[in-house]
Formats: structure tokens, C-alpha cells, sequence
């Protein structure tokens, strides 16, 4: 069995696709980040997802509803709640996975549009019943169902727990992965303020190929959020949930997702952080950063942080494994999607360099005279 | 510049501006915008230029030996006439992988890239290709798959000072014979065999060389030579790691050639030393599967100068004599050797490999061919270069001088039988004496009956080319024969068609019958006219059966067709069914292939002959009495008589002709058009097809028995066909069953 997983170039955003042998494709999180500046050499989302995509995406997760997870979303899917959403040649969403913050926020409290526009989209498909799983503990609901009128006996089936696989998902033999839920979690989504940070989605997937590869997907968990999901996976003795050969780390590499401090040269993780990194990954493992170059200083407040970097880049030395950039891949100054083959050998990032892909891929530029 | 290496101490680091070579500067370019290459440095020996490149591989998790940056110099000549040298810069780079260059040191490792070759690589290398190419080997060797299954296990490329063949089990004879086939540049080509092999190599010398066999005891996965030994001495250095005492074997065997008065050891002390080397090996410490590495070395010195150089013999009063020396006192390092690129003998497996025979049953198919004609010759050898099957190959015809003109033999094997000239080809080519064997009989009488039918019974699969309708017709009938799956392939008169008849293993559709719906599509299908016309030049027939081949016929067309024929042999196992089919070429070599439609063949026992019929020819009938309800029909039964095997088989119908009258309880068959009819299928089909008898109907409600008219009528038709020696056939047709009348004359 060989599966994939695509990343994409698009800054401090995220985006990553995963396509399995089978033909199944799951894509966790959606963020168009570029610009009409030509000297952007972020990639252009929607037409990369369109060499890969089918009419209708048979799982697309939105980890949290922040502007560099879900940006320009509606202006690329089909969306049921409302008809200026469903014109030509959008992609159609067979399940949307989100967590219960995304729905849960008021809208007083949420300034991107974006995010009332998923949270219009989430509503209609729990009221319809379908196309939606939520992630978060049962009682979080019940005020939100009480007020919408909603017999919480209709909508139970839609809501996943942390701490369980996804049903549909459950049984990596069925599709080619299996998911499991380690957040958000009862807590994250208490009443009073949420923080999309702590209530992020986030997800371990293991594969079938003879590797049994696991990847996790860590969205912009924060050092607490880590912290509490390695102490439940241990009390709950799901160890095994937090072994990975990928990782996708969290908050393009912020230092605020392994501990307060960032530290001078190498941010040192919280016991909890360290022992998953270090004791779960496995020979040759590998950690993905969606984000922006490597920053040579500290000047900036916004992640990545060298720190954090140098940190991760010791956890890939140490496992003989590699950390890579998403805008440093291959080459920073000509950044492409990334793809990770999921084969029985395991992991490897794919280092292929095909000369004739622009035919294929890019329309050629003008040719002939034209009078204006 | 710092090198490790001592090879590369003489290059000193130049700008990478100054390179000068072409090649070697397209190799920078490319780096320059390859993501996954990072330019070291650059330098120059004032000849030669070297890149050296950080490359970062692609690898999975699991995977050995290659990690995920190496370092690579690659060494450019400025004639660009042979693989830029490609050497990893890593001292403790693995020396057990395959694809390494052997060279005249240990380090550093020399990759071999390609195969083929530099001419042919070069129309296409760029130095974005090299590059690639170099990323592409590191990255298959990291995950265990540079080396394919299908590739022989020997190592790739060693030193070519010459060329030995062998076979395997040569090499466990005691006399090795070591035979100099060709010495190109002072670089001998020499075949190492058994004495009793199978190839015949008169004109050549064999008496250069003395070939000793050394086989290794100790199973290495390292690799035991690893640089090209230069002289004995380095060769034994090396050898003793897998447990060869080269220097003892060496010392006892001059030892014993310098005693006097042995006439045998005079020729002997002559001749050079042939080193015949296998050195077990496992792929990984896992691994049960132990395989030899072969390596051959041969001396530039004979025996008796060896004997010399080591110090062992002494010249005294123009005598040889020995003196009393220890084995580890011989000096060894001034005869120098060379390394042969060892060959292994085309042998049915590797046969099979390079013809890539997918599906091969575990065991051989055995195969019994009647006819070692033209087709049968050329198809048969096209299987032996393939390894397939085991072969009895009966004819009992000599070569003539006009065979050659199309037969796989050669002129010196003229006068001899056919069959003893393939099989010896055959064996030849699988170096096997055993891959077919000669049986000169005629197929319908063989004269030793009892082993003839031995061989038969041990075969799966019969084969005609015999060209011969009697010959198919009795294995057809004959069911010592027809218990097998058998196929029979002919051409037609003119040699412009291929026709394979497969009978299947149930008999659904016996081999004659087969040839009956092959007939029939010939003389339905428009494009098949003139397909068994029988050649006429000068008035003269020169062929003079449908399936004669000694006539006029093109080599082309035997080629082409007996390259099908084999082909399809290889398809009887996997696809065992019943199979008809013609392929025709035209003027311009297009190949079109007909499948003759064949439908399942029905018979019965009636008045001493055995009638045969097939489902076509049943809904022929049944659908014209429907269509003409309620008015009676009729026609005529087109089929052939074979009166020795005393079948009939009924295949086709002239419908009841224009002038026919038909009546709801009377049919009278007419005439119209008949006589043009039937002269045109005895033309189409060489007279194989001819009128058989008659058909009528009866109406709905009516018994199938014969009506006093019938009688009447069959006992006039059989008068008629008495005449010609035959029985009055005619078939009462029902709604769903017809009845037949058969009546032998008197």
C-alpha cells in the first residue's frame, strides 16, 4: 500500500491533503494565502488542490476556524446553507469534520467572515442531520441544541469524543487509515471564552502499508493543549496513539506550542512534549513545518521561531529522521508542494525533480501579437 | 582541497569558472538550479576534473546503506570518451552493495551507473541526467532495489582482460576443459566445459590453458575481492578470507609437475593457469538463499614459469628440478594475472528470463511435435532460444540442398534427418542434451511402435507441423493422440496465411472437426478468396495438397509465421481452450488475425460411419424449415467423406435453390445455381468441401420418420452416390430435432 500526503506551500498557513491508494481523499484544512503580488511565491491553492481533487472531497477537516486554516474556503466549495455558495465547478464536501468551537462561537465573538460562513454551513448540515462530524465531548451541546430546537437523539451519531477513533474511520483496513481524536477535549470547550488554540482538531492517522505509518496532525496545538492530551493518552494507556513517523507540528513551529519560554538558542519542551517527541517518533521519522522560512533572528514575533526550529531539527537528527519547511521545499527560493509517500518502506518526503512538469501544470504564457 | 583518497591527492581545488570541460561544466549548471545537489568544490589533476557534490537522497525510513546525504565527486576525462568515474567521498561507504565498480583500489567506491554502453548513454546525458542518475542509484540501493530480481547474480562489471563462458556444472568436473575461442587485443575468450558437453568446438585450441575450480567454504556478505588483484600473491591474500588456500593448492600442484619422468606433466607445464573462482554469498545474514559469485583470473605465465618466479624450480644442466621449499616461501607476487568477466552459458532457465516467460509451470511441459519442416524447424528453435518445454521431435525426413532455402538448418547438415539436426540446435543452445529428443518415425507408422508410443504417453501437449491432413486426422482419431491438448499449425498453398487449430482437452471440438469450421469460414468469409487456391505456374501445380509448404513460399513468411506459431505454443497451458484462428499477410507485411467462430460438435453412430455435426449447422437448418412453415424446405449437406476413419461430417448447406418447389406436404430441391455453387467451394476450399447428401423438412405435427416419398428419395440418392463409392446420406429436418438417413450401397 501506498498512500500520500501533500503539503503545501502557503506561508504561515496550512493545508494538507491526503490521498489514499484506495481513492479516498481527506484534506485538513484549507488557507489561499496568495496574493496578486508577483514576487509571492506562496502556492496557488486551488489550483494545485485541482490536479488532485475529485468533484466531491470525501472528508475535508477544518482544525479551527482561524483565517490561516479556512481562508477563502467559501469561495472554493460547494456549500449547502446557501446558494451563492453552489455555483459552477466548486468541490462538493461528502463529510465536514470541525471542532465544536467553530460552531459554538457567537458571532459577536468571531471578527473573520470566513468563520461565520462555516458556522452558517455547520448549523445547516447538523440541522439536515448529515455531512458533518463535531468534535468535542457530548455535554458541550446541550445548551446550543436546547436553543436551536434540536432533539439531541438526532444529532448524537455526528459528534466524536477525543480519546476515539472516527466511526467510518475506525478500522484502517477499511479505507487505508484510521483516525484517532486527541482534542479538543470537554475542557477546551467549557462555557465562557474559547480559544480556537485550544480547541484546534487534532488527529493521529495511521495507514495501512506495511509500515503501519502514523502521522500526526498537530494544527496550532499550544504547550497546554500537548501537555493535557499526553497526560490523558497515558492515563488512558493509548501510548500507542502518540507514536508518529510524520509529524506535522504545530503553529508553524511557534515555540508557544512546546513550552512558555522560548529559550536562546533551542526552546526546551515540558517533560510531556519531550517524551512525545522524542520517545514516540520513529526511526527516520519525519516533522513537517507549514510555514515560512527559518528565521535567522528574532526580529519577528510571528512563528517560526529559531528556536523552536533548532528544537525540532535535534528531534530529526536524533531519530535519523528530517524536519522540513513547507516554504523551504525544495528550494527557498522556488517553494512547491511537498508530497510525503506513506510506502512499506514508511515515510520518505518524495525528492523528485521532474523538468517537463510545466507542461502539464502551468498554461504557457501569451504567445502571438495583439493590437490593443 | 583536503583528499583522504589517494587517488584524488593529485587534483587541486580550482573556482568552479575555470572548469574547462564540457561535460563537466554541464554537470554545474545543473547543479546550480537542482534543488537536491549543493556544489562542494571543484578542482583539476591539469587533465582530468573532478565536481565534488553534497547530494541529498530520497529515502524512506526503512533503508540501508545510503544515508540522506552523500557526498559524490565525479571525475570527468576531457576525450569524454568513457562514464565520468563516480566516486562516493565517504571511507566507510559499503562495499557489499551491488552496482560498484571494481577498480585498482579499495577506496574510494566507484559507482557503476549504466549498463550499456557510453555511446548509447551519451545521446541522451545531460548533466541534469547525471545527476539525477547518481540521486537514483543512491536512492535504490537505499531500499534494496538497484539490483532486479531478473538481473544474473554475477556482479556486474570487474576487469575485462578477457571473457570466460561456463556453465555451472563444468565447474564440478574434474577435467575442466578450457577452450580459447577468440583473442581480441590480446584478450582471450575462452569456454570452460565439461568434457562430455554437449558443444562441439573442433577447430579451436585447447591447449593454452589449465583450468583449477576453487570454491570458497565460508558464506560471506562482504564482498571478498574488492579491488582488481594484480598478481597470485594478491589473489591469494584475498581468497584465503572465503577459505581458499590458493598458495598450497598452487605449491602441491607445481609440486607435483615438476617430478621427473612424468611424460603427462611436460604438456601440462606449458600451459597457463586458468583460476576458476566460486565464492558462496547471501544477499543479508537472514537470508537462506546462498548463491556463488563467480570470478575467473588467468595467468600470463605458464606453469613451469611460475614454477620459476616463485623460487620453487631450478634450471640445472638444462633440467627442471624442485627444490625444497615451503608452501609459504614461494614467491607469488611477480606472475601477474588478469581478470576474466565471467559468462554463464545460456541455460533453459536464463532462456526463459531474457525471453520473458511470465508463467512457466513447475513442471516442464512436455511436448511431442511431429514435423521438423520449415515452420516446425524455425518455430521449434524460436521455443528452444526460449527454454521452453522438453521436446520429442518426430520426422523421419532427410535434409535435402532445397530445404535450406527456408529450413532453420545449415549446409553442412545436409543428408541428415531433420529432427536429429534441430534437437542437436536445440540442445546446443540450452547447453542440454536432454531439452529434445530425435524421433525419426513417420507419425502414422512408426516402426518401433512401442518406444514411439512411450515418448507419446510421456508428453502433455502434441504439436503438428507435419502439413499433412492425414497426419491430423489420425491423431484426431487415434486416442493415444487425442487424449492430449493438441494443436496443429499449416500454411496454405500459397504461404500467405498461418492456420492454428487447437483441439481442447474434453473434445468438445475434436481436431477434425476444428478443420471442417475452417473450411466453412473460408468459404464464408469474402476476404479469405483464393486462400486455398492451389498455385499454378506454367500450367504446372507446384504444391499439390491445401497445406503444402514446398512450394514457393518466402522465407519472410515462414519467419513471420513461425515466430506466431511459437507464440501461441507458449499460450496451450494458460489457455487450454479449443482455439481456431488464420493469420493472413498482405503485400505490405500487414498481419490481419481471423477467429474462426466455432460452436460445439455433435455426433452419431449411424449405418457403420460416425456423423458429425456442430450447433451452426443444426440452427442453419431448424431456422430455414421455420421461416418457410408451413411449407416444407430443403437443401444441400456440403461436408467431406473420410472413408478410412469412416466419418462424415455434415458443416454447411446450400438453401434450398430458387427453382426448388415447396409444398406444405412435398419438397422438391432444385437446380438453380447448384452446379456454380459447388464448383466454386470445391475451388475454395481445394476440394475439401464437397456435396455430402440432402436435407428436407417436415412440417409442424409430422413424425421425422422417413415417408414413403423420402424412401423413395433416399433410395435414389443413394444409387446415385454409390457411383462414387459412398452412402446416401439424407437428414429429415424437425422443430427441434432432424433425423438421419444413412445407407451404404448393396
Amino acid at each position: 500500500m501506498v498512500h500520500k500526503i501533500k503539503f503545501y506551500p502557503l506561508g504561515n498557513a496550512d493545508s494538507s491533503l491526503i490521498l489514499l491508494e484506495g481513492g479516498k481523499q481527506i484534506l485538513i484544512d484549507y488557507a489561499n494565502m496568495k496574493s496578486d503580488d508577483k514576487d509571492d511565491k506562496r502556492i496557488d491553492l486551488p489550483r494545485e488542490l485541482d490536479k488532485d481533487l475529485n468533484d466531491t472531497v470525501d472528508v475535508v477537516v477544518f482544525s479551527h476556524a482561524d483565517r490561516d486554516h479556512i481562508n477563502r474556503f467559501s469561495e472554493y466549495f460547494f456549500l449547502e446553507h446557501d446558494k451563492q455558495y453552489q455555483t459552477e465547478n466548486r468541490k462538493k464536501i461528502a463529510d465536514l469534520w470541525v471542532p465544536a468551537a467553530a460552531l459554538l462561537k457567537t458571532d459577536k465573538d468571531i471578527d473573520n467572515p470566513e468563520a461565520k460562513v462555516l458556522k452558517a454551513e455547520i448549523k445547516y448540515r447538523l440541522k439536515t442531520g448529515k455531512g458533518v462530524k463535531v468534535f468535542s465531548g457530548p455535554k458541550v451541546f446541550d445548551n446550543w441544541l436546547k436553543k436551536e430546537g434540536i432533539n439531541k437523539k438526532d444529532v448524537e451519531h455526528l459528534v466524536v469524543d477525543a480519546g476515539t477513533l472516527v466511526s467510518g474511520w475506525s478500522n484502517k483496513d477499511t479505507h487505508g487509515v484510521e483516525f484517532f481524536v486527541h482534542s479538543p477535549f470537554e475542557k477546551h470547550c467549557e462555557d465562557g471564552v474559547i480559544d480556537n488554540n485550544e480547541a484546534n482538531l487534532i488527529l493521529q492517522a495511521t495507514f495501512n502499508n506495511a509500515k503501519e505509518s502514523k502521522v500526526i496532525f498537530g494544527a496550532d496545538g499550544i504547550k497546554s493543549v500537548w501537555n493535557d492530551i499526553v497526560d490523558l493518552t497515558k492515563k488512558y494507556k493509548n501510548e500507542n496513539r502518540l507514536e508518529w513517523d510524520v509529524f506535522h507540528v504545530s503553529h508553524h513551529s511557534s515555540y508557544l506550542s512546546l513550552n512558555d519560554e522560548k529559550g536562546d538558542a533551542k526552546t526546551v519542551p515540558t517533560e510531556q512534549i519531550k517524551w512525545m517527541f522524542e520517545s514516540k517518533g520513529n526511526k527516520g521519522g519525519l516533522l513537517i513545518s507549514a510555514s515560512k522560512e527559518k528565521p535567522i533572528n528574532d526580529d519577528d514575533d510571528q512563528p517560526p521561531h529559531r528556536q523552536a526550529v533548532n528544537y525540532y531539527e535535534s528531534v530529526a537528527k536524533l531519530l535519523g529522521g528530517e524536519f522540513k519547511i513547507t516554504m523551504e521545499f525544495p528550494s527557498k527560493t522556488k517553494p512547491e508542494t511537498m508530497v510525503i509517500i506513506l510506502g512499506n518502506n514508511g515515510a520518505e518526503v518524495e525528492k523528485k525533480v521532474t523538468s517537463t512538469s510545466f507542461v502539464s501544470s502551468n498554461k504557457t504564457p501569451r504567445a502571438g501579437r495583439y493590437a490593443k | 582541497m583536503q583528499n583522504e583518497f589517494e587517488i584524488l591527492r593529485n587534483y587541486s581545488e580550482i573556482p568552479s569558472s575555470s572548469l574547462k570541460i564540457e561535460r563537466a561544466i554541464a554537470v554545474l549548471k545543473a547543479i546550480m538550479s537542482y534543488p537536491f545537489a549543493e556544489l562542494i568544490s571543484c578542482g583539476t589533476n591539469g587533465n582530468e576534473e573532478i565536481i565534488k557534490i553534497r547530494f541529498e537522497v530520497q529515502i524512506p525510513q526503512t533503508s540501508s546503506h545510503v544515508q540522506r546525504y552523500e557526498e559524490m565527486g565525479i571525475i570527468f576525462s576531457p576525450e569524454d570518451n568513457a562514464y565520468p568515474e563516480v566516486l562516493s567521498l565517504r571511507s566507510d561507504f559499503p562495499e557489499d552493495v551491488p552496482h560498484l565498480n571494481l577498480r585498482d583500489y579499495d577506496l574510494p567506491k566507484s559507482l557503476c551507473l549504466y549498463e550499456i554502453p557510453f555511446d548509447e548513454v551519451k545521446l541522451t546525458l545531460s548533466g541534469h541526467k547525471l545527476i539525477d542518475d547518481i540521486r537514483n542509484w543512491l536512492r535504490l540501493t537505499a531500499i534494496g532495489s538497484l539490483h532486479q530480481p531478473d538481473q544474473p547474480l554475477e556482479p556486474l562489471l570487474v576487469s575485462d582482460d578477457g571473457v570466460v563462458f561456463f556453465t555451472k556444472d563444468a565447474l564440478t568436473t574434474a577435467n575442466i576443459e578450457a577452450i580459447v575461442l577468440n583473442e581480441i587485443n590480446g584478450r582471450p575468450f575462452i569456454l570452460c566445459q565439461s568434457p562430455s558437453a554437449v558443444h562441439e568446438f573442433h577447430p579451436y585450441k585447447t591447449d593454452q590453458y589449465h583450468a583449477i575450480y576453487l570454491q570458497g567454504t565460508a558464506v560471506l556478505q562482504h564482498g571478498v575481492i574488492s579491488r582488481t588483484p594484480k598478481n597470485i600473491g594478491e589473489l591469494a591474500a584475498f581468497l584465503r578470507k572465503a577459505g581458499i588456500e590458493l598458495r598450497l593448492t598452487l605449491f602441491n600442484v607445481l609440486k607435483m609437475l615438476g617430478e621427473r619422468d612424468v611424460p603427462a606433466n611436460n604438456s601440462l607445464l606449458d600451459k597457463k593457469i586458468l583460476f576458476f573462482v566460486g565464492l558462496p554469498k547471501s544477499r543479508n545474514a537472514s537470508d537462506n538463499d546462498v548463491f556463488f559469485d563467480y570470478y575467473c583470473f588467468f595467468s600470463r605465465l605458464t606453469f613451469r614459469e611460475i614454477g620459476i618466479t616463485s623460487g620453487l624450480y631450478e634450471f640445472a644442466h638444462g633440467k627442471l628440478g624442485t627444490l625444497l621449499i615451503q608452501p609459504e616461501n614461494i614467491k607469488l607476487d611477480s606472475p601477474e594475472i588478469g581478470m576474466m568477466r565471467p559468462q554463464q552459458m545460456l541455460s533453459s532457465e536464463l532462456a526463459r528470463l531474457y525471453n520473458r516467460v511470465a508463467e512457466y509451470p513447475e513442471k516442464e511441459p512436455m511436448f511431442f511435435c511431429i514435423g521438423a519442416g520449415a515452420l516446425g524447424s524455425h518455430a521449434f528453435l524460436n521455443l528452444a532460444r526460449s527454454g521452453y518445454g522438453l521436446w520429442r521431435i518426430i520426422d523421419n525426413d532427410v535434409l535435402l540442398p532445397h530445404n535450406l532455402a527456408r529450413h532453420a538448418a545449415d549446409l553442412h547438415e545436409i543428408g541428415r534427418f531433420k529432427a536429429d539436426v534441430v534437437c542437436a540446435k536445440a540442445n546446443r543452445l540450452n547447453s542440454n542434451a536432454e531439452f529434445s529428443i530425435p524421433i525419426i518415425e513417420n507419425a502414422i507408422h512408426p516402426k518401433q511402435a512401442e518406444p514411439f508410443y512411450n515418448e507419446l504417453k510421456k508428453s502433455d501437449i502434441v504439436i503438428d507441423f507435419s502439413a499433412s491432413v492425414a497426419v491430423e486426422r489420425h491423431i484426431a482419431n487415434d486416442s493415444r493422440f487425442s487424449s492430449k491438448l493438441i494443436t496443429s499449425f499449416f500454411l496454405n498453398p500459397r504461404g500467405d496465411a498461418l492456420v492454428m487449430l487447437k483441439q481442447d482437452k474434453e473434445l468438445v471440438h475434436p481436431l477434425d472437426y476444428l478443420e471442417m469450421q475452417y473450411y466453412r469460414f473460408v468459404i464464408n468469409e469474402n476476404n479469405l478468396a483464393g486462400h486455398l487456391d492451389i498455385e499454378m505456374i506454367n500450367g504446372l501445380r507446384i504444391s499439390n495438397s491445401c497445406r503444402d509448404i514446398s512450394g514457393r513460399i518466402p522465407q519472410d513468411a515462414i519467419s513471420v509465421f513461425a515466430g506466431i506459431a511459437s507464440a501461441n505454443i507458449k499460450r496451450i497451458l494458460t489457455n487450454p481452450e479449443a482455439e481456431a484462428s488464420i493469420w493472413i499477410m498482405n503485400e505490405t507485411s500487414d498481419i490481419t488475425k481471423y477467429s474462426i467462430p466455432i460452436s460445439k460438435t455433435h455426433n452419431a453412430r449411424v449405418a457403420g460411419w460416425e456423423v458429425l455435426w456442430d450447433d451452426h449447422l443444426r440452427e442453419k437448418l431448424f431456422s430455414k424449415r421455420k421461416n418457410e412453415l408451413p411449407n416444407e424446405t430443403g437443401g444441400i449437406l456440403l461436408g467431406a467423406f473420410d472413408i478410412h476413419n469412416r466419418k462424415i461430417y455434415i458443416v454447411e448447406s446450400i438453401l434450398s435453390p430458387d427453382d426448388s418447389e415447396e409444398y406444405p406436404y412435398a419438397y422438391i430441391r432444385g437446380i438453380k445455381g447448384v452446379r456454380e455453387k459447388l464448383d466454386s467451394i470445391d475451388r475454395e476450399t481445394a476440394g475439401m468441401i464437397q456435396y455430402i447428401g440432402e436435407w428436407h423438412s417436415h412440417p409442424e405435427g409430422a413424425t421425422l420418420g422417413p415417408s414413403d416419398d423420402d424412401e423413395l428419395l433416399q433410395k435414389w440418392l443413394t444409387e446415385q452416390m454409390a457411383k462414387s463409392g459412398l452412402p446416401g446420406l439424407m437428414i429429415i429436418v424437425g422443430n427441434a430435432e432432424f433425423n438421419i438417413l444413412l445407407t451404404n450401397a448393396d
